[in-house]
């Protein structure tokens, strides 16, 4: 399915603010939000991209 | 994705819907004017139309209602699809008795189609057709008021829901349960999941580490010095084998003790390792582990395996053309057939397994043998120790006749041994694997080095999982961080194309009083150009408010979607119904709209000049008893009469 233009700016525009995480994160992460708006995803997906965050423990709780 | 409508059937249903068929055709007119009068069932077509596409379970009470009349027991609706030129056909098959609604769908393709129970479309479409966005399309009215209801958010829920936003919205509810479960699996090894409660498992850690070390350096110089004490203590008793051979009385029963010695050292050994293979061998352990044995291979021996059905059959059949029932194999069976071939074993793993029931069932041995070794070894034992007691009883009279260097190397070896003894009880428990020795000595993992390397793992365990757990949950609250950005940040963009194209159409349609939308928050907050924010807006305004709004939604959604709406025109007065009605036809690629009779004038009229091929105009009459007549074509359509007109 072809995302909607507006659907791209905006994962640019969120993107562009985490420049931390890698290539594959942000490539892997489009894929889910195309396979989400295509009704077509598993909980899978969503812990394969999410693995691919890099995160700090040191963050407060 | 193109979705269009070509019609619609309805039987035993309530406002004239007792057998109606409405068929728009496979390739249905951009434009489809159906005139009906009031009470001949339009707002029960829409309602059944958003029920039959979104597939939410209708009420027991709402099926009732939706009853004929007391002489019918089920009603049936189906809406007619064409979803990228693929005909469905959505069907509801209602029961007045229990007031139960059962969705079926029927797809006409070659091969994998037919009736199903349930709602089974194309998975975007499924997930598109959701209760929100069905209103906008098969139009509710009362959207046109709540559009522009600043107490509402119908506007940007319309976006929302038309661009799946909403549905990537919903990804954080899947985080949340992948977090949860990550959790609750982790919960069996430890609860923390906070940094607070992980750096007390790092402290926890590190204790058990540092502990560990210590034990460990405290075995190392234990045993470093046992070796020296045992080292002296040889010495010492080779001065005293030495002292005592220079008495020529004593050197012929040392010399015997020491051939005895010798021999009882040679048994010792020997009887060890038989017992040893004794032990290895189960059938001369014990006569009753022989007896069971042998029961357990004549259990085996009658529980045959299936010799001929392999490994290997499946992986030979999978390379056939045919099954051995005889059907074609196609690609998903060869793969069911290898994936299913793991579940046997193969020939080899049969052959050793047949091997070891043979062994068990035919197993042989004298199950005494252990038994008598060990008593043989214990009497060598009692051997040695009756020798060492000869030996100090000869040394205790040679000191007794006055041998002070015999008495002060006894007295050294003594005190050696002392204190041997004593480090050798430290070792123990500092070194002890024997869970029963273990207890007696009443030891933990803060004295036991075996104790606290088990502990040393298990922290290191609980450490890991809480720091794979801490992570996973950050890395769910980026995600979920992530994708709500994206959606506000999505919304804010649709938002204002939608506002600019809905404000390029509302110039066209007020032409006198210029109204706009200042902004799309929750709803559309209007202005009058020129005079800022506008109060309020006729039933009128408001309708062609709305239209324009959802024609610029619907025009550049990612779906091309078929508009129903129901007396699209009857609250707007003349001027604006001329305008919507040459101007909101034009953004929809299809358009079916049910109108009265009064909606002609202005609003039907502007399409009758439109190309025929466009345009389709139905009449549908009532004739009395609950069936209709429906007349097609413009002429019908413009002579119709009925009480509105």
């Amino acid at each position: 399915m072809q995302l909607d233009p507006a659907i791209s700016e905006a994962m640019d525009a969120v993107l562009a603010g985490h420049p931390d995480q890698s290539d594959t994160f942000q490539r892997r992460y489009r894929n889910l939000v195309e396979l989400v708006l295509g009704g077509n995803y598993q909980d899978a997906d969503v812990r394969r991209v999410m693995e691919l965050l890099s995160v700090s423990l040191e963050v407060d709780d | 994705m193109d979705v269009r409508l070509t019609g619609w059937k309805a039987k035993n249903l309530r406002g004239g819907l007792r057998d109606v068929d409405i068929d728009l055709g496979d390739n249905p007119s951009r434009w489809t004017l159906i005139q009906m009068p009031n009470g001949t069932g339009k707002t029960t077509t829409m309602e059944l139309l958003r029920a039959t596409l979104n597939g939410v379970d209708l009420p027991a009470k709402t099926v009732r209602e939706l009853r004929a009349d007391d002489h019918v027991e089920t009603g049936f609706f189906e809406a007619r699809l064409l979803v990228d030129r693929q005909p469905y056909r959505l069907q509801l098959e209602l029961d007045f008795r229990d007031g139960s609604a059962t969705p079926w769908t029927v797809q006409e393709k070659e091969r994998g189609g037919g009736r199903e129970e349930g709602r089974n479309l194309p998975a975007d479409l499924r997930t598109l057709l959701k209760p929100t966005l069905t209103e906008l399309f098969v139009f509710n009215g009362e959207l046109a008021t709540d559009i522009i209801d600043l107490t509402k958010s119908s506007a940007a829920g319309a976006i929302r829901a038309l661009y799946g936003l909403d549905t990537l919205e919903s990804v954080t509810k899947r985080v949340d349960s992948l977090i949860d479960l990550e959790q609750r699996r982790a919960a069996a090894i430890t609860t923390a999941k906070e940094r607070k409660g992980i750096n007390q498992l790092k402290n926890a850690f590190d204790e058990a580490r540092s502990t560990n070390a210590r034990l460990e350096q405290q075995q190392k110089s234990t045993s470093a010095r046992l070796v020296e004490l045992e080292q002296e203590r040889a010495r010492l008793q080779a001065d005293i084998q030495e002292r005592m051979s220079e008495d020529a009385g004593l050197r012929a029963q040392i010399e015997a003790l020491d051939e005895k010695q010798q021999e009882v050292d040679t048994n010792a050994v020997d009887l060890s390792h038989q017992a040893l293979e004794a032990l290895r061998r189960p059938a001369y352990v014990h006569p009753t582990l022989l007896a069971r044995l042998q029961n357990l291979g004549g259990k085996l021996y009658e529980l045959k395996l299936p010799e001929t059905i392999s490994r290997e059959f499946f992986s030979e059949l999978a390379q056939q053309e045919r099954c051995v029932c005889g059907r074609p194999l196609g690609h998903d069976e060869r793969h069911e057939i290898v994936s299913g071939a793991q579940r046997y074993l193969a020939q080899d793993q049969i052959s050793v397994i047949n091997q070891m029931k043979l062994a068990l069932r035919e197993s042989q041995g004298d199950p005494d043998e252990l038994s008598t070794t060990i008593a043989s070894l214990q009497a060598q034992l009692d051997e040695r120790r009756r020798i060492k007691a000869e030996r100090d009883r000869l040394a205790s009279e040679k000191i007794a006749e006055g041998d002070e260097v015999l008495r002060k190397l006894r007295e050294d070896v003594a005190g050696l041994s002392d204190e041997i003894t004593a480090l050798s009880g430290t070792l123990e428990r500092l070194t002890t694997k024997d869970p029963s020795r273990q207890r007696a000595l009443r030891l933990s993992w803060e004295t036991n080095q075996p104790l606290c390397e088990i502990e040393l793992k298990a922290r290191d365990n609980r450490l890991q999982t809480a720091t794979r757990t801490r992570t996973f949950s950050l890395q769910g609250e980026k995600l979920k961080a992530i994708v709500l950005a994206t959606s506000r940040q999505a919304l804010d963009i649709l938002r204002d194309r939608v506002r600019l194209s809905t404000n390029d159409k509302l110039a066209r349609i007020f032409a006198t009083e210029k109204i706009e939308v200042a902004r799309i928050g929750g709803s559309l907050e209007l202005r009058t150009a020129g005079l800022g924010v506008k109060g309020g807006a006729s039933e009128g305004q408001k309708l062609a408010i709305a239209y324009a709004f959802l024609t610029s939604l619907l025009a550049e959604a990612p779906y091309r979607l078929p508009f129903i709406v129901d007396s699209p025109a009857v609250s707007l007065d003349a001027a604006n119904r001329r305008e919507v009605g040459a101007l909101i036809p034009d953004f929809f690629n299809q358009m079916v709209m049910f109108v009265i009779s009064t909606e002609r004038e202005g609003f039907a009229e502007a399409f009758y000049d439109r190309p025929s091929a466009d345009v389709c105009f139905l009449t549908v009459t009532p004739k009395g008893g609950g069936s209709v007549d429906i007349a097609e074509g413009l002429t019908a359509f413009k002579s119709f009469h009925s009480k509105e007109g």
